[in-house]
């Protein structure tokens, strides 16, 4: 009984100690930096050294002209005095995801540039980031974690205390949503302020819904259940608010505003010369349910459609299901009748006949690409194959 | 974000606790793989424990990150070259139908699932592997952390499964250091 008491005054200590830190910050301004001996600046510090780790990597996109665009982008939405706070690093991921540090560095994946339509979707996305930054929301959130593992802590004492210990489990249950359900309420916030960022910076309100509606589409025609349960519900331990309520949100907040501007045109230029090798990243996460969805959608702008039918043949090919080889035949030679398919369909055409039994269009499409692609690197393999078909 | 770094430091934890237990010289001399494969080392290997869920048995002189030479034996129909515990997670798979080209595509994709960058192959040739002809190739990629990797390797789909030997090392100094002795291992693959 004694010893009861004894984690009961305990827990009231550590619950009061926890208490004490005070979750409630105002937003960063421009150029501010936290003072040196703050948690703050414990959170900075640790963020710079992972920073410096990013620079060096193989994962950043180094091409100058994407980066100034996205750098540009950023700027418009964040404001001139921001502009120099915010680090922007377009990051070799083919996962739709973008983030922010407390200490200024955002990442944006090449998973989410393939997929936004045009800039005002990347503006809103950019927006979004911002806010995490200008709200402080990092640190907001590290103390909250802080507060609440201490809080955590003192339920799972009392628990062991009074002999249950399988059941202190739910302390840590318990914990976790807590901490997710701060963190939906901060995604809540830089929804709003971001919507109001990058529409105030011109852009059209509606494409901050639109982008989230075709992720919605895509996941919904995901190979993985898993994927496809977790669009179609909420869960308590989602750090993001529910995906339609997200688009409700957005939706009604375009409804009250201004039509601003989307700039479809500028943001295909600077994108499209890296689809093949976005479209190539994507389709090593093997998810062909996800990635013809998405080759299809971008099918429908009309352009680069001759790497967009070889990339949906390549979908097809590695995919194996019954009729693809059919369809990836098919896409090829669709691909082929386009001026920007890349050289290796006919390398593709040449192995779908090979299969099939044709030599002769084998060999003709195995010609056809030494002739187009004549530092191959599979050239010698090609060839091999052609004194094979010659026998 | 640094998921290959979590992964060879898994590898290195991992095999560090195996070193009281499975780690082992071979060579010079003969070296029989999983007794489906055999080829002849010049060099004195050290050789890791075989990795029943993935095929896959590994070599090295100075150190996996240094220097590592991969044999993949009998790869079945369906299995991938990554583990995960949940068979139903995607990744790439082996199909036993491939072409040749398709199992280096299998190899090279596996490798950037596994969290290599900038990864492209060169040079594929036809080579002999034992009783059947086999694929050649070269590799060049970044590790996520920046570090530059060539690499060579072999591979070939014989009565539907596949076999495949890759040695990958660091560019500078590395790679050189031991490719003739690869080199001469490649060239006396033979299949048991």
């Amino acid at each position: 009984m004694r010893t009861r008491f004894s984690y009961l005054f305990s827990a009231l200590a550590l619950f009061g100690l926890a208490a004490c830190e005070t979750t409630d910050v105002d937003p960063i301004k421009a150029s501010e930096r936290p003072e040196e001996t703050s948690d703050e600046a414990g959170l900075w510090l640790q963020m710079d050294g992972a920073e410096r780790l990013l620079k060096a990597s193989a994962i950043v996109e180094r091409d100058p002209a994407l980066n100034d665009y996205v750098r540009g982008v950023t700027c418009q939405v964040i404001g001139e005095d921001y502009c120099n706070d915010v680090r922007v690093y377009v990051v070799k991921q083919p996962y739709f995801n973008a983030n922010m540090a407390p200490n200024g560095q955002m990442q944006i994946w090449t998973g989410l540039l393939l997929r936004a339509e045009n800039e005002a979707q990347l503006a809103f996305v950019i927006g979004h980031e911002f806010a995490h930054y200008k709200q402080r929301h990092s640190l907001q959130q590290w103390r909250e974690i802080k507060n609440a593992a201490n809080a955590s802590l003192v339920f799972s004492a009392g628990i062991i205390a009074a002999g249950v210990p399988d059941a202190a489990v739910l302390g840590d249950i318990t914990l976790a949503a807590r901490l997710y359900g701060f963190g939906r309420g901060k995604e809540r916030e830089a929804d709003q302020l971001g919507f109001q960022f990058a529409t105030d910076a011109g852009y059209d309100g509606h494409e901050a819904a639109a982008i989230w509606k075709y992720l919605v589409s895509e996941v919904e025609n995901s190979d993985l259940e898993r994927n496809r349960r977790q669009i179609a519900r909420s869960s308590i331990f989602s750090t993001h608010p529910v995906t339609s309520e997200r688009i409700e949100t957005l939706t009604a907040f375009a409804e009250d505003g201004e039509a601003g501007t989307v700039r479809q045109r500028e943001y295909i230029a600077t994108t499209s010369p890296f689809l093949a090798k976005w479209l190539e990243a994507d389709l090593v996460r093997r998810d062909f349910g996800e990635n013809i969805f998405l080759i299809n959608h971008l099918i429908k702008r009309g352009e680069g459609l001759g790497l967009l039918f070889y990339r949906r043949g390549e979908a097809h090919r590695i995919r194996r299901g019954e009729g693809d080889a059919i369809r990836a035949l098919a896409d090829y030679r669709k691909a082929s009748s386009f001026e920007d398919v890349p050289a290796t369909v006919w390398r593709q055409i040449g192995d779908a006949e090979r299969t099939k039994g044709d030599g002769a269009a084998a060999m003709a499409a195995y010609q056809t690409y030494l002739e187009k692609a004549p530092e191959a690197p599979d050239r010698q393999l090609v060839k091999s194959y052609l004194n094979k078909l010659d026998e | 974000m640094f998921s290959t770094v979590k992964k060879i430091s898994t590898m290195v934890i991992f095999l560090s606790v195996q070193a009281c237990v499975g780690i082992q010289t071979v060579g010079p001399g003969p070296f029989d793989v999983q007794k489906t494969m055999q080829v002849t080392v010049g060099k004195e290997w050290t050789k890791y424990p075989f990795e029943p869920k993935t095929g896959l048995q590994g070599l090295t002189i100075d150190g996996v990150s240094l220097n590592s030479l991969t044999f993949g034996v009998n790869i079945k129909d369906g299995k991938a070259l990554i583990y995960s515990s949940d068979p139903k997670t995607l990744v790439p798979r082996f199909r036993s139908d491939m072409t040749d080209s398709e199992a280096v595509e299998y190899i090279k994709d596996s490798l950037i699932y596994s969290g290599m960058k900038n990864v492209s192959l060169a040079n594929l040739r036809p080579e002999t592997f034992g009783i059947a002809t086999g694929v050649r190739f070269d590799i060049a990629a970044d590790t996520e952390r920046g570090l530059n990797m060539s690499g060579t390797g072999k591979t070939v789909i014989h009565n539907g499964v596949l076999q495949l030997i890759l040695y990958i090392a660091p560019t500078e100094y590395y790679y050189d250091l031991h490719i003739e002795e690869v080199n001469e291992i490649l060239k006396s693959a033979t299949l048991l």
